[in-house]
């Protein structure tokens, strides 16, 4: 079936969109895995959250 | 034992109270033992520590609220459309892998968020998400999280605005050429007034070009044609010429009362700042006599002089929906934000009251099938199959994102014990739940005829008209116990129905249909009942739209600051929210960015992206909290955030991974 170009346009734009989110958080979670794991390994816990 | 459930044509219909008291159960005993290990164990509350809204208490953002009044605030400021929408497009398939994945996530996922992050930020200050990340984290990871907060706010109001569009919005819809519309016995087209504009009448039946299947209308539409073409004769088959279309007209009664509320908001404002300073509740009864009134004023505009002013199209709605997220952006907090959501967070709780008991009470059998082999793969409502997009269609209600904004926002500033947050965080989240809950049992009772009829976009009838005819001939006559047509229903509520898809219109039918059953009970006839469908069915539209209208206003805000934060790095003018020319910018941006999808999208682009954009939001959220508790003594509950999270995050980089297939392939 024959696509308008505003659903074209919309399909480019979700799909950028949705790359761009997925790439950022997994960037985050890299961040937050190091983060938790030098937490982990380090002596002397806070004893509040 | 009827009051559990009927066998009909062999096939046995579970009722919907015994599911609903069945999940308020559970979710009880998750209150009851869950959150209060949350509260002991992991985040060891206690009421000496004196919380931020004691310490840093300036009267204005800072400030002890009562735990009842503060619980309605957060849970007025969480509730967006979501646990109303997604459990109803989550409908496709079946309503059993959407109630499981509601119960399952708001105990040990959504609530747990909500509560773990309102804890963080009393901790911390009163603090935001993105500042925890910054303090915990450093400004790379805050960096990072900024820009995923913004983007996924500005697809969370993409979602949202479509929906209110599809529900109020006019369209036409082109018809194909060749395409074979043949009246009914006794029937004939009927040439209207004006334009080129045909009526068909009831019960056409409608041949598609080729092989695209055949099918009868039972309701009459409105056919536009180009200059000069007509049918051979009144009551004979019409071969359509090129450039044919369906004309759905606006909602104007819909829009009307949501024009209505933006009105009032101003007035109860009035009332409480300058009227009256102080009486809170009588503005609130005034504000909330006055939004039924004009539900019921509403249903004068059709037909009326004024129905071409609220009669939009789908173009002109979303022009109207972006001016007023850019004006509410803008303007004072206190002049229109505030007792906008102050008023519905009136209307929400009042309505969900409502319809728990509406739905006690009419007890409706659950017609839909309980998993749907049909549309396992994907349906009309979403692309993909059962997994992992169950699990994005229904977000707020299980576990959403969007919540930890607020639970990092507003509300921790105000939590005047510790213990408190058990109560605001982990039971606001369950009653969300409840919420979705009860819009899943509305939708599923209602007739999956009615139902499909609803939720499968005209352009896209032959695609699925297949599978339809397919599920309709499975389910046999328990399918359609109630025998309620959509032309039946188009009657009573004095709408036009059949496309509207976006899962608020299939809502407000389903709610206007509990509503008006237990009326039924009370022995009115049917003509009296007709007459309340059409009000339910417009209180119906009207609440659902107020929830979102006050989503987006408080989300085109927030991501208005996180834009002017940002390009205050490139000049600090920018980064004051005051500074008039900034805002006017920024919410501009803003606005532009969420209105451009909306304009563009359809449901199965938004809702999926809205789904995962919300619930990576949430993956942030559940891994700031994990840092933070990955540095304490209570580490070795670590799994209470990390298994959510990674469960969330198996879904959503499933879905995100064939979303993206799905788009490169086309």
């Amino acid at each position: 079936m024959m696509q308008q170009p505003a659903t074209r346009l919309a399909g480019t734009l979700s799909l950028a969109a949705t790359i761009f989110v997925i790439t950022t958080v997994a960037v985050f979670l890299v961040f937050a895995t190091a983060r938790i794991m030098a937490k982990w390994s380090m002596k002397g816990d806070s004893e509040s959250f | 034992m009827d009051f559990l459930f009927q066998s009909i044509d062999g096939r046995v219909l579970v009722k919907a109270t015994p599911v609903l008291v069945f999940v308020l159960g559970i979710l009880a005993i998750a209150y009851r033992y869950y959150s209060a290990f949350l509260a002991a164990r992991v985040l060891c509350l206690n009421d000496s520590n004196p919380t931020p809204a004691v310490r840093l208490a300036d009267g204005q953002n800072f400030h002890v609220t009562n735990r009842w009044v503060l619980f309605g605030h957060h849970f007025a400021a969480i509730s967006g459309a979501g646990p109303l929408i997604g459990p109803v497009l989550a409908l496709q398939y079946g309503y059993l892998p959407g109630l499981l994945w509601l119960v399952v996530g708001v105990c040990l996922a959504g609530a747990v968020q909500d509560m773990v992050v309102l804890a963080a930020s009393v901790r911390r200050d009163g603090k935001s998400l993105a500042e925890i990340v910054r303090v915990e984290m450093g400004p790379w990871a805050h960096a990072v999280a900024s820009s995923a907060i913004l983007f996924i706010v500005i697809i969370a109001l993409a979602g949202l605005g479509f929906v209110v569009v599809k529900a109020l919005g006019g369209e036409k819809v082109a018809l194909p050429a060749t395409m074979v519309l043949t009246p009914s016995q006794g029937t004939a087209f009927k040439k209207l007034d004006g334009e080129n504009a045909w009526l068909v009448p009831a019960g056409a039946t409608i041949q598609m070009p080729g092989d695209g299947g055949r099918f009868i209308r039972p309701e009459p539409f409105t056919l536009q044609v180009t200059d000069g073409a007509m049918p051979v004769s009144d009551s004979a088959p019409w071969v359509l010429p090129a450039g044919a279309s369906q004309v759905i007209p606006g909602s104007s009664w819909g829009l009307f009362t949501i024009a209505c509320t933006i009105p009032i908001a101003l007035l109860v404002s009035a009332h409480m700042y300058w009227f009256r300073p102080g009486r809170v509740l009588e503005a609130s009864l005034l504000g909330g006599v006055l939004v039924l009134g004009a539900t019921w004023l509403g249903s004068f505009v059709p037909g009326s002089r004024f129905e071409s002013w609220f009669q939009l199209s789908q173009g002109q709605t979303v022009f109207v929906l972006c001016a007023y997220g850019f004006i509410a952006s803008i303007l004072p907090v206190w002049l229109l934000l505030c007792p906008r959501d102050y008023i519905s967070s009136f209307l929400k709780i009042g309505t969900i009251a409502l319809l728990v008991v509406g739905t006690c009470l009419a007890n409706p059998l659950l017609l839909h099938r309980p998993v749907e082999p049909v549309f396992a793969s994907g349906g009309p409502t979403f692309k993909g199959g059962m997994f992992p997009f169950v699990f994005i269609c229904v977000m707020c209600g299980a576990v959403s994102g969007f919540h930890s904004l607020v639970s990092s926002g507003t509300t921790p500033k105000m939590v005047g014990r510790e213990k408190d947050i058990r109560l605001i965080g982990y039971g606001s989240m369950l009653l969300e739940g409840v919420v979705a809950v009860v819009a899943l049992i509305a939708a599923a009772s209602l007739d999956p005829r009615l139902y499909y009829d609803i939720n499968v976009d005209l352009r896209r009838v032959p695609e699925f008209q297949g599978q339809i005819d397919r599920l309709h001939q499975e389910l046999g006559q328990a399918g359609n116990i109630q025998h309620l047509t959509i032309a039946q229903v188009e009657e009573r509520v004095e709408e036009t129905l059949r496309g509207r898809v976006g899962g608020a219109v299939t809502l407000a039918v389903g709610m206007a249909q509990i509503l008006t059953k237990p009326l039924e009970e009370l022995g009115l006839k049917d003509a009296t009942l007709f007459g309340y469908w059409k009000y339910w069915y417009h209180f119906a539209i009207m609440f659902e739209a107020l929830f979102i209208l006050t989503t987006i206003d408080t989300g085109t805000r927030i991501a208005r600051y996180l834009v002017q934060e940002t390009m205050g790095r490139l000049h600090p003018a920018f980064g004051r929210p005051a500074w008039i020319p900034g805002a006017i910018l920024a919410s501009g941006l803003v606005t532009l960015a969420w209105g451009a999808l909306v304009a563009t999208g359809s449901i199965d682009t938004i809702w999926p992206m809205f789904g995962i954009a919300n619930q990576l939001l949430a993956v942030v959220a559940l891994a700031t909290v994990a840092v933070m508790l990955s540095g304490t003594s209570g580490r070795r509950y670590l799994w209470v955030l990390v298994g959510p999270m990674l469960f969330v995050l198996s879904t959503t980089m499933t879905a995100g991974y064939q979303m993206v297939v799905i788009r490169f392939r086309q």
